[in-house]
């Protein structure tokens, strides 16, 4: 039988993106397939989240003046 | 911004009020607030905030503002223009009065803090004074909030002295009224000595006057300068016309002292009585400042200390000297110069100067070495009148007077000492210094600190650091505990005159391999710390920089915090590295090697390198793994290059490369570290790509599969391979070029000393001849030794 599931493909920048991704998924299973090194096609749902999430990851490392 | 939002308050001191340090005055924790607060609307983003927080729109503009260079802030915040003609000017009243917090290219931020005022009232301007420059030079007027944070933190400051002389301690002010307002109190009247009948009498006097003293090595140019100066006038008179009457910060100083030639009121208190007179003038809110009127201690001894002819004085380091002597007597204070502009010699010359018995403390053996080698270096001192005093030497000076060289922990240690170690401590203890000089001062935590100031009795001290900061916040009280900076060069007005090389800083932006990134992500932060230092991209970057810079013909020293990369880096990449473990001599040949064999330009080391080495032919630094956020050793590392040989060549760069993986950790720390030369001025550059390095032969870990090696070494690393041992990290470098024992071609060194100590008499400490004593010492032998005793 053949399953249908709705999706988003998800291109990315460069490999450190696509880590934090995989990283996610074995958190949250959103991965549908692994396409290659550069697109992701992931559950639509938790595009918004994977956003959040990404975002997040990538601020932590940025050195705010403004927290002084 | 109306001025009712703005007021100044004490912070939330009050609470903890009963364990304030006595030596702080009270207004030290005075501050500038802010209350306008109410901004916490979430709607708004950050830069809206700021918009309407820093609104200044409402302060008018004088209507030549132009041609004046300052912003006065009501926060205490100064902004100057550095593009200004009279910035010049400007910076130097500004340096005096407030503390820089960054110096970039044009525009200046400088804060006005109570610290700050103590400092210019010490070196005596006078309150008003600096109000009516601070409104000459403002766009704006200055508002009543900043004058009267002035006023406030001025009015009681300096205005009181503690003056030795004639080994007497006087009391003494040019304000008869306060003295007599002291006077009142209890304590301070039963200190007093009475001399005179009438218990209330003042003794009056000449001030002293800048003129009687000559600041050694200076002398000699007097009649030079003197041109020089009058030429200077000129040019201020012609500014002067300009901007109705501008001061600057020298000719003040002159006025200053025309003004205080008129007289002095003193009163003589009981030596005995000294700390508690201390303690009760900063309770009621005169602190005194400490003065040392060494020219008429008659007790204790001169030392015969002069400088050698041939050392000649940097303008800059003059101008540290003369607000240390600026009115004929020592005060005590900070100086803050950059790694390289010759703090010891600046050290050194007090020292001439006072000519009195000194103490010198540093952060390790191998400083002390090099500080003994200095004063004989720049010094005509005699051997046997400098001491050092380490856990390896213990030696005391020949004469009544001489310099003592020694580490804050020989001093501090509080645990059991051994037997000379304790009578060295007892002749310290029992001297009177006339100065002590504090090397790196902002390593020592103000606890340590305190305790070095009760052990020793000293008249005055000296601080030297490059790099007034901390990532605590433990070096405020510095400023009560020494005295205030006396003088903070700036970095880049030295690099263009030429004392420091010019420096290019870059951050390189490394991409992380996807494999370690995905391990980046899972593991704990100390395997975390070691993949970005491991990154093979990184170490394909450092690769590069150093074939590129070696065949530019400069000399490289690749810095890295952790062990683990360093070896890995320096066995892959062929080169020699020196971490804590290293012995003397291996270090010893790898740097004689670093320096003169053309054939090897590249070295590797760790933190050990960090301070106190001293490589003139490095020109190039790359950066690979460090210690945090840490602002104080990013600046200690760039020292390394600052003092490069060919720094006055035409055109000549040196180079600093800060190697960052991306989208780690790293990042941030590494924008932190920036910060502190940031503010003195230096720009970095960010690398995300060096041209031409996919085509570069022999690069290490190119295939898919060494890189997956690397990853399984690296995580496979434990935390000893990555650590260096405790006993590697209490030692720092032990070597240095100046080590002038050590010939060039070989070990053979050459050394005149005791006939003893040739035949290794040094050593010898302890032999018991009772014979009932020595029994009992062989009782107490180890078990392993009977078995052997036995067997005979």
């Amino acid at each position: 039988m053949v399953k249908a599931q709705k999706g988003a493909l998800i291109e990315v920048s460069d490999p450190t993106v696509k880590s934090v991704l995989l990283e996610l998924d074995e958190e949250h299973h959103f991965i549908i397939k692994d396409l290659d090194d550069t697109h992701v096609f992931v559950n639509s749902i938790a595009v918004e989240m994977i956003r959040e999430k990404l975002d997040k990851i990538m601020e932590d490392n940025t050195y705010k003046i403004l927290e002084e | 911004m109306s001025e009712s939002n703005m007021q100044y308050g004490k912070r939330s001191r009050e609470a903890s009020f009963d364990d304030r340090d006595p030596y702080l005055p009270k207004k030290a924790k005075l501050e500038l607030v802010n209350t306008q607060d109410s901004y916490n609307d979430n709607n708004l983003d950050k830069t809206d905030s700021i918009y309407i927080k820093e609104n200044y729109t409402s302060l008018q503009l004088k209507p030549d503002h132009r041609s004046r260079p300052l912003w006065v802030c009501d926060d205490g915040r100064i902004i100057l223009e550095a593009f200004s003609p009279i910035a010049e000017q400007a910076q130097d009243f500004l340096v005096t009065i407030s503390e820089p917090v960054t110096r970039p290219a044009h525009i200046h931020e400088y804060k006005l803090t109570p610290y700050s005022l103590y400092a210019a009232v010490s070196v005596g301007l006078e309150t008003e004074n600096i109000i009516e420059v601070l409104n000459r030079l403002s766009k704006i007027p200055v508002s009543d909030t900043i004058k009267n944070f002035i006023r406030d933190c001025t009015l009681s400051y300096g205005k009181v002295k503690l003056v030795l002389k004639h080994n007497r301690y006087f009391v003494e002010s040019i304000y008869p009224d306060i003295l007599q307002k002291l006077l009142k109190d209890p304590i301070i009247l039963n200190a007093k000595i009475n001399s005179v009948t009438n218990k209330n009498e003042l003794m009056t006097e000449k001030a002293p006057n800048s003129k009687d003293i000559q600041i050694a090595g200076i002398d000699k140019k007097t009649e030079v300068k003197t041109e020089q100066e009058q030429e200077k006038i000129n040019e201020k008179k012609k500014e002067d016309d300009q901007f109705g009457a501008f001061i600057s910060i020298e000719k003040e100083d002159d006025e200053d002292e025309e003004l205080r030639d008129e007289v002095v009121h003193s009163f003589e208190i009981e030596p005995a009585c000294v700390e508690d007179v201390k303690k009760r003038c900063c309770d009621i809110d005169y602190p005194m400042l400490e003065e040392y009127d060494f020219k008429n201690d008659t007790i204790n001894t001169n030392l015969e200390i002069d400088l050698k002819p041939t050392t000649m004085i940097r303008p800059y380091q003059e101008k540290c000297l003369s607000k240390m002597f600026g009115n004929g007597r020592a005060r005590s204070g900070i100086i803050v110069l950059p790694c390289g502009a010759g703090k010891t010699l600046v050290g050194i010359t007090a020292a001439c100067t006072i000519k009195k018995s000194t103490l010198v403390l540093c952060t390790s053996a191998v400083s002390v070495e090099q500080w003994a080698r200095e004063f004989k270096q720049w010094s005509n001192i005699k051997d046997g009148q400098i001491a050092k005093f380490t856990s390896e030497t213990k030696e005391k000076f020949m004469g009544d007077a001489g310099i003592v060289i020694s580490t804050y922990t020989m001093v501090t240690h509080t645990g059991k000492r051994a037997y000379d170690t304790n009578k060295m401590m007892e002749f310290l203890q029992s001297k009177e210094w006339g100065f002590l000089l504090l090397d790196e001062v902002h390593v020592v935590p103000a606890n340590v600190f305190r305790k070095v100031l009760t052990t020793v009795a000293a008249h005055t001290k000296m601080g030297l650091t490059a790099t007034l900061v901390r990532e605590d916040d433990k070096i405020d009280d510095l400023n009560f505990l020494i005295g205030p900076k006396l003088y903070e060069a700036n970095w880049m007005d030295l690099a263009q005159k030429g004392h420091i090389a010019n420096v290019q800083c870059a951050e390189v932006w490394c991409d992380v391999t996807p494999e370690f990134y995905r391990e980046y992500l899972k593991r704990s932060s100390r395997i975390r710390r070691l993949l970005y230092a491991m990154n093979p991209i990184k170490f394909q970057v450092c690769q590069y920089l150093i074939n590129y810079h070696e065949s530019r013909g400069d000399k490289i020293i690749v810095f890295s915090d952790n062990v683990f990369a360093l070896k890995n880096y320096a066995l892959k990449l062929g080169k020699p590295y020196i971490f804590g473990p290293t012995s003397q001599t291996e270090r010893l040949r790898i740097l004689q090697q670093f320096q003169n064999n053309p054939n090897l330009n590249t070295l590797f080391l760790s933190k050990v390198g960090d301070t106190s080495l001293d490589l003139p032919e490095a020109t190039c630094l790359i950066q690979i793994s460090s210690h945090y956020g840490s602002r104080r050793q990013e600046a200690q590392r760039l020292g390394r290059i600052l003092r490069a040989k060919r720094r006055n060549d035409e055109g000549f760069n040196a180079f600093f490369y800060s190697l960052v993986s991306r989208d780690t950790e790293e990042m941030l720390y590494s924008t932190k570290r920036q910060q502190f030369l940031i503010d003195q001025g230096y720009s970095f550059k960010v690398i995300t790509h060096l041209e031409g390095i996919e085509k570069m032969k022999d690069l290490v870990f190119s295939t898919h599969e060494e890189q997956i090696e690397l990853l399984n070494s690296t995580l496979n690393a434990t935390e000893k391979d990555e650590e260096e041992s405790d006993l590697a990290q209490s030692d720092d470098v032990a070597f240095n070029n100046r080590n002038r024992g050590i010939s060039r071609y070989g070990f053979a060194t050459r050394r005149e000393t005791t006939l003893k100590s040739h035949s290794g008499g040094d050593d010898m400490a302890y032999i018991e001849y009772n014979r009932a004593a020595a029994a009992n010492i062989q009782k107490k032998r180890n078990p392993l030794f009977k078995k052997y005793k036995n067997r005979k």
